[in-house]
C-alpha cells in the first residue's frame, strides 16, 4: 500500500480504482451529486496546486477564473445557442487569455504583495459578473443550457459522475507527467531559489507566466462544467470566499501534492454536505480548519501521512 | 460645483474611515512584516458589537468603547492563538492562518449575533450642515476628527514616547532591538492591540452612515489594504493619503461614472499599484518586490 | 585566448561604488581567484558576471561577445555558472532533481510532450538522469541521490550546489566560497574536486576566504580592493606584492592566521 501511493502512477491506480467502484456504493443521488461536486472542486485545485504547491506563487483570485469559464458557457449556450463543447473552448480561451495578460506584471511581485493582487483580480472579475445584470443576470444568477457532447445530451447522476470522474482521472494524468517533467522541476526550482533557478537556464518568468495560465485553463475548464451540472450559475461562484476556498482544499490537501489537491476538495466539499448539522457552522468550521491546519499540520494532510508511513517503516 | 463637493465630502468621509483600517494595517505590517487578513472584521466587531450592547440597554458611549475593548481582546487572541503558534510558517501559510481567523470570526458573528442589518444612531444627530449647496452630515465631521485626533496621538506615541520609539525600533530592525533588551513579541502584540482598536473604532463611527452586517468587514478590510498600499505599507501618513485616495476615487467614480463599480475603484488602483508604483506613495524602499 | 575579458566595468549602489573601472582578462582553461578583504567588491563582481545584476558602466565579453546586463538564463545557455555565497540550494526538491534543474537546458523542455509523458521526452530525460547521478557520484553525494536537499547536511549542500552547477557544461564556472564553514577534510575534498574539474577543461574562477586552498589550487590570483585591482599574478607574485600584504594578507595574517 505505501508504495504504491507512493509512486505517482501507483497513486493514479488507486484513484482510478476509487473512482470506478465508489459509485456502486452510493445509496443515493446525493451521494452522486456531492461526488460530482468533489470532482469540479478536485480539478480546479490540481491546477491550482500546481501554481501555489509547486511554483510557490498564491493566488486569491482564481475562483474569477471559474467563473469566467462558467459564465463562458452560460451565456454562449443559453443565451447564444452555442453548441456546449464550443462555448467550454471559449471560454478557457478568455480565461487563458487574461491570465496571460496579467501574469506577466503580477507575478513579478511576491508574497503579500501577489496576494492582494491575485485578490483584487478576482474580486473585479466577481464584481463585473454581478454588476453586468444583462448578461449574467446579476446576483440572482441565470439559467444554464444542459451539456451536451456530439449530440449526446450529458443528464442523469451516472452520466454525470463519468463525465466528471474521467475528466478528473485525465487532468490528475497530465499534472502528474508535468510534475515529473523537466517542466515540474523547473517549477519546483522557481519555489525554491528564484535566482538559483535563472543559473540554471531556467526561465522564471516565463514558468511563471506557464503555469498561471494553465491553472486559470483548469479553473475555466472546471467552471464550466459547473455551469451546465449545477444548471444555475450566481456570482457567488466567482467571489473571494469561493477563491479562499480552493487555496484552503489545496492546502489542507498537502501542498506540492497532486493527490493531497484532490483529498483537501473532497473533504471540504463533501464534509459540509454531510454534516448538516453544522449547516450554520460551515463558516466558523473553514476558519478553524485554515488556523489549525497551518498550526498543526503545515505541510497538509496527504505529505503529513506520507512522512509517518515512511517513518514507521525505518 | 456643489455636486463636486457633494461626492468630496462623501469621499473623505470613508476615506477617513479607510485610513483608520489602513493604519492598522501598517502597525501590524511594522510589527510582523505580516498583513493581517482580519483587519476588516474588527471593524464588524466594533459596530455589531456596540449594536447589541446597546440593544441590551447599555447606555451608547459605554457600549462603543466595551465594542472596542473586544475587538482589542479579539486581536490578541488571533495573534496569540493564531499567529504565534504558527511562527515559522511562510507567507502563503500565514496568510491562510489570518483569513482563516476572519472567516471564523465572520462565522462567529453571524452566530452569536445575527445576519441583519442594524445602525446606530448619529452622534450629533441627523441635521446636515449646507457648505456651497453641498450637505455634510455632522457624522462626517465627527469621523474627521475623530481621525485626525487618532493620527495625532499615535504620532505622538511613535516620535514621543519611549514605547513608541522602542516600538518604531522592532519595526525597522528586529534583531538589534531584541539585543538592546526590547521585548519584540510584546511589541507584535501590542501592535495587534492597537490595530483592533482602531478598527473597531473606524466601526463605531461608520455605522450611523452605512449599516453593518456580520460580513461588511469583509470589504472594509480589502479596502482598508488597498489604502495601506496605496499609501506605501507601513507608512502612517501614506495609510491616511492613501484612505483618502482610494475613498474620493470611489465617491467620484460612483458619482460620475457607474455606481455599480464603486466597490472595484479601489481594487483597480490597488492593481495599477502594486503593478506601477508597489512602494506606494510614501513607502519606503526594499519592498519585498525583489 | 581569453574567455572572460572585464574592461572597465563599474557598478554603485546609491553613491558607494562596489565596483569601480575594474579590469581583468581571464585565460580559457586553469583555476583562478579572487581575493581581497570584506567588502572589497567579489561577490559584486560575480554578481554582474552572472547577470544578477546588471553593471552602471562598462564591459563584460565572454567568448569576445558582450554580455554585460544579459539576465543569468541567457548566460547559462552560453556556458557560464555559479555557486552561491550563501546557499541556494532548492530545499523543497530531492538531491537528483537539484542537478537535474542543472541540467534543464539540455533537457527535452515542450510542454506538450510533458503533459503527455511522450516518449522523446523520457528518452532523453533517461541520458541526462545517468549524467546526474554520475556526477552525484563525483561530488560523493551518490547514497543522498533521493533524500529531501533539506535533510543534507551544510558541507554535503555545499558540493550539491557545485554539481548542479556542473550539471549544466559550463565553460566557465564561478564558485562563490565553496569552502566557507566546511571543515579540514571537507575542503580537502573540494580541492580535490576542483582539480579535477579543471583538468576536465573547466575554467574556474573562485572567490575564497580560505586562503591556504587559494593559494594552493590557483594559476592565477586577482586580488581586489575597495572594488579595484590591487595586484594580479600567480600565487607567488601576490603573496610577495607589499600592497596585497598591507591590504588584505597581512591583515588576514594577523586576524585569522592563515599568513602565508
Amino acid at each position: 500500500m505505501r508504495r504504491l501511493l507512493g509512486s505517482q502512477h501507483g497513486g493514479l491506480a488507486v484513484l482510478v480504482l476509487v473512482v470506478v467502484l465508489m459509485p456502486f456504493a452510493f445509496p443515493n443521488n446525493f451521494y452522486f451529486d456531492v461526488a460530482i461536486n468533489v470532482g469540479i472542486a478536485a480539478i480546479v485545485c490540481i491546477g491550482l496546486n500546481l501554481l501555489i504547491g509547486y511554483a510557490g506563487q498564491i493566488s486569491l483570485g482564481h475562483a474569477g477564473f471559474f467563473g469566467i469559464g462558467a459564465y463562458a458557457s452560460a451565456i454562449l449556450t443559453t443565451t447564444h445557442g452555442w453548441p456546449p463543447l464550443l462555448a467550454l473552448l471559449a471560454g478557457i480561451a478568455i480565461s487563458g487569455s487574461l491570465a496571460f495578460v496579467v501574469a506577466r506584471p503580477i507575478l513579478a511581485l511576491k508574497g503579500h504583495y501577489l496576494a492582494m493582487a491575485t485578490l483584487g483580480l478576482g474580486i473585479i472579475i466577481s464584481i463585473v459578473l454581478s454588476q453586468e445584470v444583462e448578461l449574467t443576470g446579476g446576483p440572482d444568477g441565470m439559467p444554464v443550457d444542459p451539456l451536451t457532447l456530439f449530440g449526446f445530451e450529458i443528464s442523469g447522476p451516472w452520466t454525470w459522475y463519468w463525465l466528471v470522474g474521467g475528466t478528473l482521472i485525465l487532468v490528475t494524468w497530465l499534472a502528474l507527467n508535468l510534475v515529473d517533467s523537466p517542466i515540474g522541476r523547473a517549477l519546483q526550482a522557481v519555489h525554491g531559489s528564484e535566482i538559483a533557478a535563472r543559473v540554471c537556464g531556467v526561465d522564471t518568468t516565463a514558468y511563471k507566466v506557464l503555469v498561471f495560465v494553465l491553472s486559470a485553463v483548469i479553473a475555466s475548464l472546471a467552471g464550466s462544467l459547473f455551469a451546465h451540472f449545477s444548471g444555475w450559475l450566481t456570482p457567488d461562484e466567482a467571489d473571494f470566499l469561493r477563491s479562499i476556498q480552493f487555496v484552503t482544499m489545496v492546502v489542507l490537501g498537502g501542498m506540492a501534492s497532486t493527490f493531497g489537491a484532490i483529498v483537501g476538495a473532497a473533504l471540504l466539499t463533501a464534509l459540509p454536505q454531510f454534516l448538516t448539522v453544522f449547516q450554520n457552522y460551515e463558516h466558523v468550521m473553514l476558519g478553524l480548519v485554515m488556523v489549525l491546519t497551518m498550526i498543526f499540520m503545515p505541510r497538509g494532510l496527504v505529505p503529513t501521512l506520507a512522512l509517518r508511513l515512511r517513518g514507521e517503516r525505518r | 460645483m456643489a455636486e463636486f463637493l457633494q461626492f468630496l465630502f462623501s469621499g473623505l468621509t470613508v476615506g477617513a474611515i479607510y485610513a483608520l483600517i489602513a493604519l492598522g494595517f501598517s502597525l501590524i505590517y511594522n510589527a510582523s512584516h505580516l498583513i493581517n487578513f482580519a483587519q476588516g472584521e474588527f471593524v464588524m466587531i466594533g459596530g455589531m458589537a456596540t449594536v447589541f450592547l446597546a440593544a441590551a440597554g447599555i447606555e451608547l458611549p459605554l457600549a462603543a468603547l466595551l465594542a472596542v475593548l473586544l475587538a482589542v481582546a479579539v486581536a490578541i487572541a488571533i495573534e496569540r492563538l493564531g499567529i504565534a503558534p504558527a511562527k515559522g510558517a511562510s507567507v502563503v501559510g500565514l496568510i491562510i492562518v489570518t483569513i482563516g481567523a476572519s472567516i471564523l470570526i465572520r462565522g462567529l458573528a453571524g452566530i452569536v449575533w445575527d445576519r441583519n442589518f442594524h445602525s446606530l444612531p448619529a452622534i450629533s444627530g441627523e441635521e446636515p450642515l449646507v457648505v456651497m449647496g453641498a450637505t455634510l452630515l455632522p457624522q462626517s465631521l465627527w469621523i474627521f476628527g475623530v481621525t485626525g485626533l487618532t493620527a495625532l496621538l499615535l504620532w505622538f506615541f511613535f516620535a514621543k514616547t519611549l514605547w513608541g520609539k522602542a516600538m518604531m525600533a522592532a519595526a525597522y530592525n528586529p534583531l538589534a532591538a531584541q539585543l538592546v533588551g526590547i521585548d519584540t513579541r510584546r511589541v507584535v502584540l501590542v501592535s495587534f492591540a492597537l490595530a483592533g482598536a482602531l478598527g473597531a473604532l473606524a466601526g463605531v463611527l461608520i455605522t450611523p452612515l452605512a449599516p453593518t452586517h456580520f460580513q461588511v468587514g469583509v470589504m472594509l478590510g480589502l479596502k482598508g489594504f488597498a489604502a495601506a498600499i496605496v499609501g506605501g505599507l507601513g507608512s502612517g501618513l501614506g495609510a491616511i493619503v492613501g484612505g483618502l485616495v482610494i475613498g474620493i476615487a470611489e465617491a467620484m467614480a460612483a458619482g460620475y461614472l457607474a455606481s455599480a463599480y464603486k466597490d472595484a475603484v479601489a481594487f483597480v488602483i490597488i492593481l495599477l499599484f502594486l503593478v506601477l508604483w508597489p512602494s506606494g506613495l510614501f513607502g519606503l524602499r526594499g519592498i519585498e518586490r525583489v | 585566448m581569453s574567455l572572460l575579458a572585464v574592461e572597465r566595468l563599474t557598478r554603485s549602489f546609491g553613491g558607494v561604488r562596489a565596483v569601480q573601472d575594474l579590469s581583468f582578462v581571464i585565460p580559457a582553461g586553469g583555476m583562478h581567484s579572487i581575493i581581497g578583504p570584506n567588502g572589497a567588491g567579489k561577490t559584486t563582481l560575480f554578481n554582474l558576471v552572472t547577470g544578477v545584476l546588471r553593471p552602471t558602466r562598462g564591459s563584460i565579453r565572454f567568448k569576445g561577445e558582450e554580455i554585460a546586463g544579459l539576465p543569468p538564463e541567457r548566460l547559462a545557455a552560453r556556458g557560464i555558472s555559479r555557486t552561491f555565497q550563501n546557499l541556494q540550494i532548492f530545499f523543497n526538491m530531492s538531491v537528483l532533481d537539484n542537478v537535474l534543474v542543472g541540467s534543464h537546458l539540455a533537457l527535452d523542455r515542450n510542454v506538450l510532450r510533458a503533459l503527455l509523458r511522450l516518449p522523446r521526452l523520457r528518452h532523453s530525460e533517461r541520458r541526462v538522469r545517468r549524467d546526474a547521478e554520475a556526477l552525484l557520484e563525483r561530488v560523493g553525494l551518490a547514497e543522498w541521490r533521493d533524500a529531501p536537499a533539506d535533510s543534507l547536511p551544510y558541507g554535503a549542500l555545499k558540493r550539491l550546489e557545485i554539481a548542479r552547477a556542473m550539471a549544466g557544461r559550463p565553460e566557465l564556472l564561478l564558485l562563490d566560497e565553496p569552502a566557507a564553514g566546511c571543515n579540514e577534510r571537507e575542503t580537502q575534498e573540494i580541492e580535490q574536486l576542483l582539480r579535477g574539474l579543471v583538468e576536465d577543461g573547466v575554467t574556474i574562477v573562485l572567490v575564497e576566504h580560505d586562503m591556504r586552498l587559494v593559494m594552493n589550487v590557483s594559476d592565477h590570483i586577482i586580488v581586489l580592493d575597495h572594488g579595484q585591482m590591487l595586484a594580479e599574478g600567480d600565487a607567488e607574485t601576490v603573496r610577495n606584492d607589499p600592497a596585497v600584504v598591507e591590504a588584505y594578507l597581512g591583515q588576514a595574517g594577523r586576524t585569522a592566521g592563515h599568513a602565508p
